[in-house]
């Protein structure tokens, strides 16, 4: 599938469906699991704040989701020297760090409410989240200050597959340490914690984050292989 | 209108800014594949043009 993929022209005429169709999926999910999300019972300790998390956890599900195929992206490109691979990692930083945003924001409108605080400097969890959001702002940045387009790539994929390792410090960050944001609830031995109620939905809107997130990157990437296509043919005019 | 009582105050804002950074990644996405496209297709005319 990836190797079919890895032709722009098969890829272009698969993203060209699969896009608007990932977005109606995630249309669909998001929708629906919002609904199911505030018609549900208010929490017995966290009341109705916990509305919130419909909305903060996939936002930060997808920013992971995001920085992973950044990753696997920058690492095929690094490896195998596939421009469509590259472009693909360039698309994927801006929507990484929009959705890694999105889950600070989300997070800090709940976190008042719980903790009595907007952030918490020194907490593992936010910390690794924070430094997440910089690394997409960062890959981004280091690209756009190298004109050579090559070495821009070069230089971003190393710094992607260097930022990889922040993933399972997110993850287990609420294990390692003791920190306020709450620990793991969902993949932890023993079950979720949470009742169906709210993990229903959860699940819902986790899946239409994550659908989004590759309808909009599918989108980007497209317009990524139609600038550079742009690029190639306005040289192609100079020269004559 | 979902009653949320006082936390209201922060439920909806999350639901707002979430709302509202779809609506940016959606818009920008799409306007700039569409003007990629359209760019491309106009350097193909014009080299089509200078050929013939």
């Amino acid at each position: 599938m990836l190797d079919a993929l890895a032709n722009p022209l098969r890829f272009m005429a698969f993203s060209r469906w699969a896009a608007p169709g990932l977005g109606l999926i995630a249309a669909m999910l998001i929708g629906f699991g919002l609904w199911l999300g505030l018609t549900a019972p208010p929490d017995y300790q966290q009341g109705e704040t916990v509305r919130i998390m419909f909305v903060h956890v996939p936002a930060a599900w997808a920013s992971m989701l995001a920085y992973g195929c950044l990753g696997a992206a920058s690492a095929v490109s690094l490896i195998f020297r596939h421009p469509l691979a590259d472009q693909a990692a360039k698309s994927a930083a801006p929507l990484g760090a929009a959705f890694t945003l999105l889950a600070l924001i989300t997070g800090s409108l709940w976190g008042r409410p719980m903790w009595g605080a907007w952030w918490v400097w020194g907490d593992a969890r936010l910390m690794s989240v924070l430094v997440l959001f910089l690394l997409f702002l960062g890959y981004m940045a280091l690209r756009a200050s190298i004109d050579d387009e090559a070495k821009a790539a070069r230089a971003g994929e190393i710094l992607a597959l260097v930022g990889l390792i922040n993933l399972p410090i997110i993850k287990f960050s609420v294990d390692w340490w003791n920190t306020l944001h709450q620990g793991e609830s969902i993949l932890r031995a023993g079950g979720s914690a949470l009742a169906p109620v709210y993990l229903t939905p959860l699940l819902l809107t986790g899946a239409g984050y994550s659908a989004a997130f590759g309808a909009l990157w599918l989108c980007r990437t497209r317009a990524e292989v139609f600038r550079r296509r742009a690029a190639a043919l306005t040289l192609r005019a100079a020269w004559g | 209108m979902i009653d949320l009582g006082r936390y209201g105050a922060f439920i909806w804002p999350a639901y707002g800014v979430s709302g509202a950074g779809f609506i940016w990644m959606i818009v920008d996405s799409v306007m700039r594949a569409r003007h990629w496209r359209r760019e491309v297709a106009r350097l193909e005319r014009s080299l089509e043009a200078e050929a013939s």
